[in-house]
């Protein structure tokens, strides 16, 4: 029997075939990577599952780390306390004036038929677990989940000021991308308020500058003088961050590209490398 | 299971380093762990050129790792397959004591890095801007190879002491 010749397969097919399947790669995981993606149903068991033997084998050394942290903040206990009782004659004060708002909003809303207004949410409180050393470091894992009713799109605080927003949920955890984000979809929509020239802006939070450690919002009037320091807070209108809360404060401003409008950079309230307990924002319904 | 076991204390150290050092793209931290991805160089020449052997443990952790860490399917258990057929293309090439094995484990990280951040760009997640990736190169280093001199001097002694073997 005559063996037949093997065909040899030209170079530039085999390349073009890489190249397809590079393509085709892409592709899928351009709709793997996506924000928006909602995890399927094993995918959430075997994350819960997992993060639950995590948290179990990690206890003690987490242990540690809280009561070492807890010693180091210790020596700044005295200066707290110091502020704290100085601020302690306002609270009263502040407590019946509060109340008083609070009453006046019922009252309001009573007469003219709202149910809810923007700045009203309820708290869950939640520590981070994890952080994502892959993907630019911008998403953490929170221990809370959808059984604590927390859904896509919440915003997550701390006292400073706001975090990011929750984009997956499981069970028991939550994944949150922070507004320091490099990633041009994460937009928040804000409000600069500049107490001194009485003006209050509008703008777009559309991504973070890491050349100059800043949030970049844009869509601000070109005629506008803002003041530095003028803090920016979320402006509610977008129907996913409830308003007034604090972003960060305005450090500087330039014209767009266009010189139709101006790009305001604003230093994050936030100390990002150091957030371990947070609070999801659940706006009222 | 001793190279499975390795692997897994690696990523549970990840976990564990990203909630202590400052890992944002805001701060200028030095120390970003890459353990895992370590742990798959060290690991290799444990498998004794059982290929298949090799590249089914690396999509098992890559799995793992994409669920557990970034949230997404398949595509660190892919990125970990094309590292482990890498990483047999460089131990034909290199031996496996200490300075083999860095060499190995840091051009490993390199080349995950360099293919993240490019799939990343490609699909539009984040801006390609070529300071950063750099940036995140310098700062995969230091920590890491600390890293490997620990870990490899740790595993010898306990494969020599349970008497596994392992190709030199």
């Amino acid at each position: 029997m005559l063996n037949k010749p093997k065909k040899k397969i030209d170079i530039k097919y085999i390349i073009l075939f890489i190249v397809i399947i590079i393509i085709l790669i892409l592709v899928i995981f351009s709709f793997i990577i996506k924000d928006k993606r909602k995890l399927s149903a094993p995918e959430r068991f075997i994350k819960d599952c997992l993060i639950s033997v995590e948290n179990i084998v990690l206890y003690p050394f987490r242990f540690v780390k809280d009561e070492i942290t807890e010693f180091i903040y210790l020596k700044d206990v005295y200066k707290e306390n110091k502020v704290l009782k100085e601020n302690l004659d306002r609270y009263d004060l502040l407590y019946t004036q509060n109340q008083e708002l609070k009453r006046q909003i019922e009252e309001l809303k009573e007469e003219y038929g709202i149910e809810n207004i923007l700045s009203e949410y309820e708290y869950v409180k939640a520590t981070v677990i994890n952080r994502n050393v892959a993907y630019w470091y911008d998403t953490m894992t929170i221990n809370k989940g959808s059984k604590s009713g927390i859904t896509e799109d919440m915003a997550v605080i701390t006292s400073k000021g706001l975090i990011g927003k929750v984009i997956k949920t499981t069970k028991n955890t939550s994944e949150v991308k922070m507004i320091t984000s490099s990633n041009s979809n994460n937009k928040i929509s804000v409000i600069i308020d500049d107490v001194e020239n009485n003006l209050k802006l509008y703008g777009i939070l559309t991504n973070y500058d890491v050349k100059k450690n800043m949030l970049a919002i844009e869509g601000i009037s070109e005629n506008s003088n803002i003041k530095k320091g003028s803090k920016v807070y979320t402006s509610g209108l977008n129907d996913i961050f409830p308003s007034g809360i604090l972003v960060g404060e305005v450090d500087s401003e330039i014209k767009d590209n266009y010189g139709l409008s101006k790009i305001v950079y604003a230093s994050a309230s936030n100390d990002m490398s150091d957030v371990s307990y947070v609070s999801v924002l659940k706006r009222k319904e | 299971m001793f190279m499975y076991i390795v692997t897994i204390i690696s990523l549970l150290l990840d976990l564990f380093l990203s909630t202590i050092l400052p890992i944002v793209n805001t701060s200028n931290n030095f120390f970003i762990p890459m353990f895992t991805i370590v742990s798959l160089v060290l690991m290799y020449p444990y498998f004794n050129h059982k290929q298949n052997n090799y590249i089914r443990y690396a999509i098992i952790i890559g799995f793992i790792y994409d669920i557990l860490i970034t949230n997404t399917l398949l595509v660190n258990a892919t990125i970990f397959a094309c590292l482990a057929a890498f990483i047999r293309f460089l131990d034909s090439g290199l031996s496996n004591n200490l300075l083999s094995i860095i060499i190995k484990s840091l051009l490993v990280i390199f080349v995950y890095d360099v293919v993240m951040y490019l799939i990343l760009s490609l699909i539009g997640y984040i801006n390609f801007n070529i300071f950063d990736i750099l940036f995140k190169l310098l700062k995969s280093i230091s920590l890491n190879l600390i890293y490997i001199i620990v870990c490899y001097s740790i595993t010898n002694r306990i494969a020599k002491r349970l008497k596994i073997k392992k190709f030199i």
